[in-house]
Parts: C-alpha cells; sequence; structure tokens
C-alpha cells in the first residue's frame, strides 16, 4: 500500500483495504519452508532473533525466500493511534538500533538474522 | 468494461475511490484488486485480479430475485432498486463473482460517526443488497450532459477515473470504435469464468 511515510497508518479505511495486499498483518514465510516448519497459513509463530522476540500470525505465499521471513511494517507503529492497537509482529522488537546495522539506502536497521516457530 | 492486468500494479486506488464514491461501510468493499500467486517457487508470479460486478447480460441474480428489485438496464448495467429489495440474500447466493454485498448493520471507521460519515451515510441502503453499480448516477448524469462515458471523466465510473496506470478502460463495448470495444477486440480480453454461461460485461487483458 502507498505508505505516506506513515502519516496514514491511524486511518482504519487503509488498514480496512491493505488486507487485500497479502502480508500486511501477520509474517510471510515461503510455503514449502512453511510446511517444513509445520506451520500452517494463520498459525500464530513466534519470531525470534538473537536479542528479542516478537509474534505474529503466519501468512504462506510461493514468492517469498525459503530462507527469509518477511514482516511489513507500514502498520507496524508502536505508538501511533489506531495502528498500535493492531498486534503486529514488531521488528523494534527482534532488531537492535544500532547505527552499525543501519544501511546506506533505507537507513533502518531492518534486517536481522530470525528463527521460526509455531507457538 | 476492459480491465488491462498487464498494466495493474495492485495499488488499491480503485477500491479507495470506490468506497468513498459509495460511502461504504467498514469491510464492505464493490470492488477490490485481488493479491494471487501464479505457480510454486521458484518460478512463480504474482497477479494483481481487480474484482467487482460483471454487469452479466445472463445475470444470474437477477431471475431468482423474489420482489424483482433485481434488476438489469437496456444498456447492461445491472443495479438493485433499494426500496423493493427485502434482503434476501438468494442474489448474492446466485452470483457466481461473490459481488453482492448485504449490510446489515453500518457502524462507522470510529467509535463516534464522523462529520463525512453523518454526511454521506446512506441508511436507506441498510438490510438491502448493495453492489457496484458501475456508478450509474455519475454516468447517467454526464450522459445527461452531453459527455460520453469513458472519454469524459465525468462521466465515467469513479474506480476507472481513479486508475493511476489506466488500466481500467470504461466504454460502450457495443460501440465498435469506441476504446472499450477495441481493446477488447485488438488484445483478446477475456471474461471471468466464462463457463457460468453468465456472459459477462466486464472483460480482462491477460497477456
Amino acid at each position: 500500500m502507498q505508505y505516506s511515510w506513515g502519516s496514514n497508518v491511524s486511518l482504519p479505511i487503509l488498514a480496512d483495504v491493505a488486507r487485500n495486499v497479502r502480508g500486511h498483518f501477520g509474517v510471510m514465510l515461503n510455503r514449502g519452508a512453511a510446511r517444513g516448519l509445520g506451520i500452517d497459513d494463520g498459525d500464530l509463530v513466534e519470531i525470534a532473533s538473537p536479542t528479542g522476540r516478537t509474534e505474529g500470525r503466519a501468512i504462506l505465499r510461493e514468492g517469498i525466500r525459503p530462507d527469509v521471513a518477511v514482516v511489513l511494517q507500514q502498520f507496524g507503529h508502536w505508538a501511533t493511534p489506531f495502528a498500535r492497537d493492531l498486534g503486529m509482529p514488531s521488528l523494534n522488537q527482534v532488531a537492535s538500533m544500532d547505527l552499525a546495522l543501519t544501511d546506506a539506502t533505507g537507513s533502518g536497521a531492518d534486517l536481522v538474522p530470525v528463527a521460526i516457530r509455531r507457538m | 468494461m476492459v480491465i488491462d492486468l498487464r498494466r495493474c500494479v495492485g495499488c488499491q486506488t480503485c477500491t479507495i475511490a470506490c468506497k468513498q464514491e459509495h460511502a461504504l461501510p467498514p469491510g464492505t468493499q464493490w470492488r477490490f484488486v485481488a493479491d494471487c500467486e501464479v505457480g510454486e517457487y521458484p518460478d512463480v508470479r504474482r497477479v494483481f485480479l481487480p474484482m467487482q460486478c460483471m454487469h452479466c447480460a445472463e445475470p444470474p441474480c437477477v431471475p431468482v430475485c423474489p420482489t424483482g428489485a433485481s434488476r438489469r438496464r437496456p444498456d447492461g448495467i445491472v443495479w438493485v432498486e433499494y426500496d423493493a429489495c427485502v434482503g434476501c440474500g438468494y442474489c448474492a447466493v446466485a452470483c457466481p463473482y461473490h459481488a453482492r454485498h448485504l449490510v446489515h448493520d453500518a457502524p462507522g471507521y470510529f467509535d463516534a460517526p464522523t462529520p463525512s460519515e453523518r454526511a454521506t451515510g446512506r441508511p436507506g441502503r441498510h438490510g438491502v443488497m448493495t453492489k457496484c453499480t458501475f456508478c450509474k448516477e455519475r454516468v447517467d448524469a454526464g450522459r445527461g450532459a452531453g459527455l460520453t462515458p469513458g472519454v469524459d471523466a465525468e462521466a465515467t465510473p469513479v474506480c476507472a477515473v481513479a486508475c493511476i496506470a489506466g488500466a481500467i478502460v470504461f466504454g460502450d463495448l457495443d460501440d465498435e470504435t469506441g476504446r472499450a470495444a477495441r481493446l477488447a477486440r485488438e488484445q483478446r480480453a477475456v471474461p471471468l469464468m466464462p463457463e457460468c454461461g453468465t456472459r459477462p460485461s466486464v472483460y480482462y487483458i491477460a497477456e
């Protein structure tokens, strides 16, 4: 969905319509890889990194690398009204806020090694 | 209507435009863009498929209506006369495209109705069947003003006007020189699920 630098994530109509686009409200996993982990579509899964953990619903897709879990953070706001109540898996909980991890393009520490398991 | 799937990027601008134009309550969408995948990893493709009422020439939703509220106009637009609809839902069951939406209760998006929701709410649409109207009021008003649907924005459904990619082309398919009919013919557009025998008026260009 059009992101608008976070300024529209407190509009419920946006979240309503964003449900048409797969992947917004959970963690996207490769279907075959998820099956190997005993994870089904909609299962609650734990996402654990060396420094923290978060959880969310599994969204199984074919077009995701088997060794990657994707968590869109458009609605992942933790303070913005409405968005903070959506129960999104939060990247903040698993990725350290460290300048050394900041990439040159998105200026965000948005990649972290994780382990996934069904809860 | 002809929808060019090669141009659709799944942005949902048509979805939002439709919801705004018709003041649709939370959870109700007369049209939306489905996010589909074709194939299996690693040989997989993402396809965005706009879905809505197909305004069929043989609409299965019309003959099943016990009150005659479900109708088709001579120009092809399939619509519901709200005053005659009893909300029984037969038409929704008959529609193979899931294009009909029965709204019993229409809460707003917030705890209390917003000023715009109060101004645009349509209480007359509660408890009756609702669906894509091809923006018939807009099309009729435009036609009445001497404008051409599909050519002039003011006479064209808002989804087609709002589309950022020009993927939705509206027009009279019987007008062989019109853009919609030409596009459908030249690009070999196809209807969705023709095996249902409903003869849709919405065509898709796939490849």
